[in-house]
């Protein structure tokens, strides 16, 4: 196995996770144009919620019960957080303009990292490794000889089925169909009889529910810390603008690259403490170049 | 709480001030959200570092704390202006990412980046992690190098400095480029109507905030005599940030007020033994402030018009 095919494999399993974080920043901002500084939070406060559930669990349950069950129980706060962020935070100072919200955004991200700190006093949490059987063992055992962990080849199909759900949501039900009528005309879409807050508070929960997943999911294969989220959720942002901020492919898209640039990146020979800014500087790039993203829509701006 | 803990509370609180102002010249007069103040910050204090390790000048004494600040100044300008040029012409949100972005890549920078050590670190070598520290010299070593001790930034030397960054800021905001500023601010569109050439002011815009920020770096790098990357994280970018907002954008003495009130804050939460939910405090400040005064304590006014203002409505 050589060297580039690990670190484009890597890239593409860590892709998949900034992929479905990326989805929640998209749906989020195409529906009140907020960039949600906090969706970091949530997939943060995802991984913890989802190691509590493992220490209520009995200890001798089969991982492939286990596992599902965590992931559910992680997506779910992850939905519950979002939605009460929302209803605290975001939702009374909507009409206060951009630079308010976008503050607010960042002081409900903080203020998360901060309060989850608490958690075993900032030290990081870790699945058992040790006990053969065990989830940590599962998922930490290595794939072969491609020096990557049997857990991150599951990030990319299940990643791809979730997007796909999110999608087959978003495009065919009448939910979905409410959310895009939101997107475009907020107006409008309250005077067809559709209720705004209630698909805002929905979108925040299927945001916080991808987010909660994906964090659960990372943290199998590595450790939970308060600020784990911070780094993964300024690049799922990066994801969500290069792919075209409100479009679900796009951000799926976007994800991957990222992933994969920031590690192609070290094979090219620049030291890893340099790959976070690679990410930063493809954004000033793709913001440059195409700042609608790859596939977003142009929108001209109106005097 | 004795006389030098109390010096440094309010070098401190003096430096911050500095910091407010001039990102209130971007983010309060201008109206450009810019989350990455820190790396400019971190350039100042870097290049002050730099300065007074390769080139200080015994003879001049306390006046290379002058030639720190002058290189500063001049290395976060110019940092400014290549930054400068491609993100301004990001909007809004996009913008306050990729200053951020930048933020966190010259931290990130620094934080790889090992200098030669010179004269001072022979066949050393200084930054990464660990930073350009000059307090943790071996005591006989001091004799051969210069005095570091006579360009220290004392609490006057920085209060005067604070006073002209407030005096030169209060200027450019009510000369012409500043009501260019004003104008891009309420209406970009109009302001070009008007004649104003957007970009250029903007990068100005930019180039003033980030000097006056290298200068707070280099004051800090000559206060602490210690500098590393640790210091210069999102966090303090939000610091500064949340000063410029409990004060008012766009009033450089809400800035200072802002600093002062933000500065005293962590002495409070030690005194009360409750330091570790200092950062708890400041979110939720953040949030409830944005909520019930978005104006901040001043508004767009400075104090003395706001002074004014307040005894009209009282009569």
């Amino acid at each position: 196995m050589n060297e580039f095919c690990f670190y484009l494999l890597t890239g593409i399993c860590i892709g998949a996770i900034y992929a479905l974080i990326a989805l929640g920043y998209t749906l989020v901002y195409g529906i009140i144009k907020l960039i949600n500084f906090a969706h970091g939070e949530f997939y943060m406060l995802g991984a913890y919620a989802g190691f509590g559930v493992y220490c209520m669990l009995p200890e001798n349950m089969s991982p492939w019960v286990s596992i599902p069950v965590i992931l559910l129980a992680s997506g779910i706060a992850g939905a519950l957080i979002a939605v009460f962020t929302e209803v605290i935070a975001y939702k009374p100072i909507r009409k206060n303009g951009r630079l308010a919200a976008l503050l607010t955004a960042i002081g409900v991200s903080f203020l998360l990292q901060n309060t989850a700190s608490f958690v075993n006093n900032a030290s990081p949490l870790q699945y058992d490794t040790s006990k053969t059987g065990s989830i940590g063992e599962i998922c930490q055992h290595p794939l072969g000889d491609t020096g990557i962990k049997l857990i991150q080849f599951h990030f990319i199909w299940f990643s791809a089925l979730l997007t796909l759900i999110l999608w087959a949501i978003v495009k065919y039900t009448n939910f979905g169909r409410a959310m895009r009528a939101v997107s475009q005309d907020p107006d409008a879409a309250a005077l067809m009889g559709i209720n705004i807050n209630s698909i805002i508070r929905k979108t925040f929960a299927l945001g916080g529910f991808m987010a909660g997943v994906a964090g659960s999911l990372i943290a199998f294969q590595s450790i939970i810390t308060p600020i784990m989220g911070f780094m993964p959720g300024l690049k799922a942002f990066i994801a969500a603008v290069i792919g075209g901020i409100g479009s679900i492919p796009g951000a799926f898209l976007g994800g991957f690259i990222i992933g994969i640039i920031e590690n192609i990146v070290v094979w090219f020979g620049i030291p890893s403490g340099y790959k976070d800014i690679a990410s930063f500087i493809v954004l000033i790039l793709a913001l440059i170049i195409r700042p609608q993203g790859i596939l977003g829509k142009k929108i001209k701006e109106k005097v | 709480m004795s006389w030098i803990e109390l010096e440094g509370i309010f070098s401190l609180i003096g430096i911050y001030a500095i910091l407010a102002v001039s990102l209130n010249m971007i983010c309060g007069v201008t109206g450009l959200l810019q989350l990455g103040h820190a790396g400019f910050f971190a350039l100042g204090a870097y290049a002050a570092g730099l300065i007074s390790i390769y080139w200080t000048i015994p003879e001049l004494g306390f006046f290379n704390l002058f030639i720190s600040m002058a290189a500063a100044m001049i290395v976060a300008a110019i940092a400014a202006f290549l930054i400068g040029i491609p993100c301004l012409r990001l909007k809004g949100d996009y913008l306050a990412i990729a200053t951020l972005g930048f933020g966190e890549i010259i931290r990130l920078s620094l934080l790889n980046i090992t200098f030669p050590g010179g004269k001072m670190f022979p066949e050393e070598e200084i930054g990464g992690s660990l930073g350009i520290n000059f307090t943790e010299f071996p005591e006989d070593l001091w004799p051969k190098f210069p005095d570091y001790s006579a360009q220290y930034a004392s609490l006057p030397v920085i209060l005067i400095v604070l006073l002209v960054t407030y005096v030169i800021m209060r200027n450019i905001k009510f000369s012409s480029i500043g009501r260019a500023f004003m104008c891009i601010k309420e209406d970009e569109i109009a302001a070009q109507a008007m004649g104003i050439n957007i970009s250029r002011f903007k990068i100005l815009s930019f180039m003033i905030s980030a000097a006056f920020g290298g200068l707070a770096g280099a004051l800090f790098f000559h206060k602490e005599l210690a500098v590393s990357p640790g210091s210069f994280t999102l966090m303090c970018s939000i610091e500064i940030l949340l000063m410029v907002v409990l004060g008012g954008l766009g009033s450089f003495t809400g800035s200072i007020i802002g600093a002062v009130i933000l500065g005293v804050l962590p002495t409070v939460f030690s005194y009360f033994h409750a330091g570790e939910y200092k950062q708890i405090f400041y979110a939720f400040m953040l949030i409830i402030l944005i909520r019930i005064a978005p104006d901040g304590i001043l508004g767009m006014n400075e104090l003395p018009v706001f002074l004014k203002k307040r005894r009209k409505t009282n009569e």
